[in-house]
């Protein structure tokens, strides 16, 4: 379970979000929307305690952040940064690996390396483990960087837009599997998303941003209304709903 | 999302042992480099004669003991020690800093080993006696560390990012050269000559003192950098990624470069600026075994170590009856890589 309590964050006097708040449950998946520049990469920071945060404070299963050491809460908690430039000399399997980080010594045991190679097969990368990071598509990384992320069986999971490089058949297949996952595992996922349609399909609960914290919350077809894709992203649009219960949204016009 | 993994199977075991023995062909390229250099020298010596010298040393004729015992064997040692530290040092450097052209080098240490030698020997503390011996490499070694030191506390101020303590290592160098301009300037001819000759590194001043001062330090910090290679290794995916794994970054980085400079300014004190061994050894085991630090760290010593001993077996050769600066040597084929790593970066990017 993860609660954030009214957190606030400031580059310098520019504030970025303001009084922030929203929970997010076990085996459930909970998206955050919002037009560019809303704050959405860095609020994810904030939680996963790669920003300082100006006020406010983030709650693990009940427990403050900062009452946990730094091992405990990274090994609680799995982050995949938007950002998956990566020029180590490193082939995809170690990079895999380092996701075992506080489990490993000198020599690498049985069992880091079967969860290793699970998870690359999960992913569908294993054809590639022995290819050099630098080697690869932005898109081939990302699933790298996913399965370093799950390798470690975080039970909180966050994803700052996990399928921003992928096309849209490897974006369904990760979609399914964090869907699976989450729940099989009971993980509380906080996911960043784009597609809009994505995160109606696959959330529980979604979050929209906009200028300074959050204009509205709860299930996807409350959430993605007309209104809203007037008042935070700027358009008039067509809804729909699909067969399976989607929502889905086709902008028309400007504002 | 399964996919079919039969005939690409790759097995993490295989690649590992391929990197072991990378490392065992390493070491007996070492120990090739260390016996040639036992061998090679002013005085013509035969192999048995070699072995007699150092199985036997008390059948062995004179001359030949004394060539080996005081002047070959100390000196080929201090090779292979000097080429650890100087590619240890240069590889954890690259590592804590994400930047592939530091080394102690780049970032001033040397130099400031520099201005402490030419200080000690333009101020004569060289001539007093039996201490004279030990103040021209204590004084290397306290300027050597205040180049670290200053490193490190500018880099303190900005949380210890690799770009300041790049920047400000670059800031050491040039002022280190002034001083040490300065220095040359005031000097009379002699002291500029001898000042001149230390700055151009050598291991002639190999001795049995010097060599167990190098090999404690070394050992210490080669296990307690060591003892850090999966932090390390996370640190190679960028600042972020590696907190994530819950790597301590600034913490690491910090204890890291205090480890570095301490191995480094000894060494220094003793053998003078020996440019590029921090720049070529990494470069070379990163080339060859890739930036797993568990095998990185060690055959980035090895790849140093043998650089360095034959490149000491070229300063014998070079000139004959001579023995030829190792630093020039060193510096004459490490700028041509340092270019060509400087080009090849840039296309990369």
């Amino acid at each position: 379970m993860l609660s954030v309590k009214d957190i606030s964050f400031a580059y310098g006097e520019e504030v970025i979000f303001e009084n922030v708040s929203f929970d997010c449950r076990p085996g459930q998946i909970t998206s955050i929307i919002g037009v560019n520049g809303t704050g959405k990469t860095t609020l994810l920071k904030c939680i996963a305690g790669l920003q300082k945060l100006r006020s406010g404070e983030v709650f693990i299963n009940g427990r403050a952040r900062k009452e946990m050491s730094k091992e405990e809460f990274a090994a609680s908690v799995g982050y995949l940064d938007q950002n998956n430039y990566c020029d180590a000399q490193l082939n995809v399997y170690e990079v895999i690996l380092l996701g075992r980080i506080r489990n490993l010594s000198f020599k690498v045991s049985e069992e880091d390396r079967r969860r290793v190679e699970s998870v690359s097969d999960m992913l569908g990368i294993t054809r590639f483990l022995n290819r050099n990071i630098t080697d690869l598509s932005g898109g081939q990384r990302q699933m790298v960087f996913i399965a370093q992320t799950l390798v470690k069986e975080p039970k909180l999971l966050i994803l700052d837009e996990p399928t921003s490089a992928l096309d849209i058949n490897h974006q369904f297949k990760l979609m399914n599997l964090i869907s699976r996952l989450t729940r099989e595992r009971e993980l509380t996922t906080l996911t960043t998303l784009h597609h809009l349609d994505v995160a109606s399909k696959y959330s529980d609960s979604v979050i929209v941003l906009n200028d300074r914290g959050v204009y509205t919350q709860g299930s996807s077809d409350s959430v993605v209304t007309r209104e809203m894709l007037r008042e935070v992203y700027r358009v008039e649009s067509e809804m729909f709903t699909d067969a399976y219960g989607c929502v889905h949204a086709v902008p028309t016009k400007e504002l | 999302m399964r996919t079919r993994t039969g005939e690409n199977a790759f097995s993490y075991k295989k690649h590992t042992k391929k990197k072991a023995l990378l490392i065992v062909t390493g070491v007996i390229l070492c120990l090739v480099a260390f016996f040639l250099n036992l061998l090679v020298g002013s005085s013509g010596m035969s192999i048995s004669d070699l072995v007699g010298v150092i199985f036997d040393p008390g059948h062995a004729e004179p001359v030949n003991r004394i060539i080996v015992w005081q002047y070959r064997l100390p000196m080929a040692v201090m090779g292979i020690l000097a080429g650890f530290v100087l590619g240890l040092a240069g590889a954890t450097m690259q590592t804590i800093l994400n930047n592939p052209l530091a080394s102690p080098y780049t970032l001033g240490v040397s130099a400031g080993a520099s201005v402490g030698a030419s200080l000690a020997i333009v101020l004569g503390l060289g001539s007093y006696f039996a201490l004279g011996r030990l103040l021209v490499p204590v004084c290397a070694f306290v300027f050597a560390f205040l180049a670290c030191a200053g490193i490190y506390f500018f880099a303190r101020v900005k949380n210890f990012t690799s770009e300041t303590m790049v920047l400000v290592g670059i800031g050491m160098v040039f002022l280190f050269q002034a001083v040490q301009t300065f220095i040359q300037y005031m000097a009379s001819a002699e002291e500029l000559q001898t000042a001149m000759f230390w700055t151009f590194g050598s291991l002639s001043k190999a001795d049995w003192f010097n060599i167990p001062v190098i090999f404690a330090v070394l050992l210490a910090c080669f296990i307690y950098i060591y003892s850090n290679s999966w932090n390390l290794t996370a640190m190679k995916l960028g600042d972020e990624k590696a907190k994530v794994l819950g790597v301590d970054i600034e913490k690491v980085r910090m204890r890291m470069f205090v480890a570095i400079s301490l191995m480094t300014s000894v060494t220094v004190a003793f053998v003078g600026c020996i440019g590029f061994i921090g720049i070529i050894g990494p470069h070379i085991a990163r080339m060859l075994i890739g930036e797993d630090q568990r095998f990185f760290l060690p055959f980035s010593c090895i790849c140093g170590t043998v650089v360095l001993s034959f490149a000491s077996l070229l300063s014998k050769i070079i000139v004959p009856g001579t023995i030829f600066p190792i630093g020039i040597i060193t510096s004459i084929l490490g700028v041509p890589f340092y270019f060509v790593l400087l080009i090849t970066k840039k296309r990369k990017h």
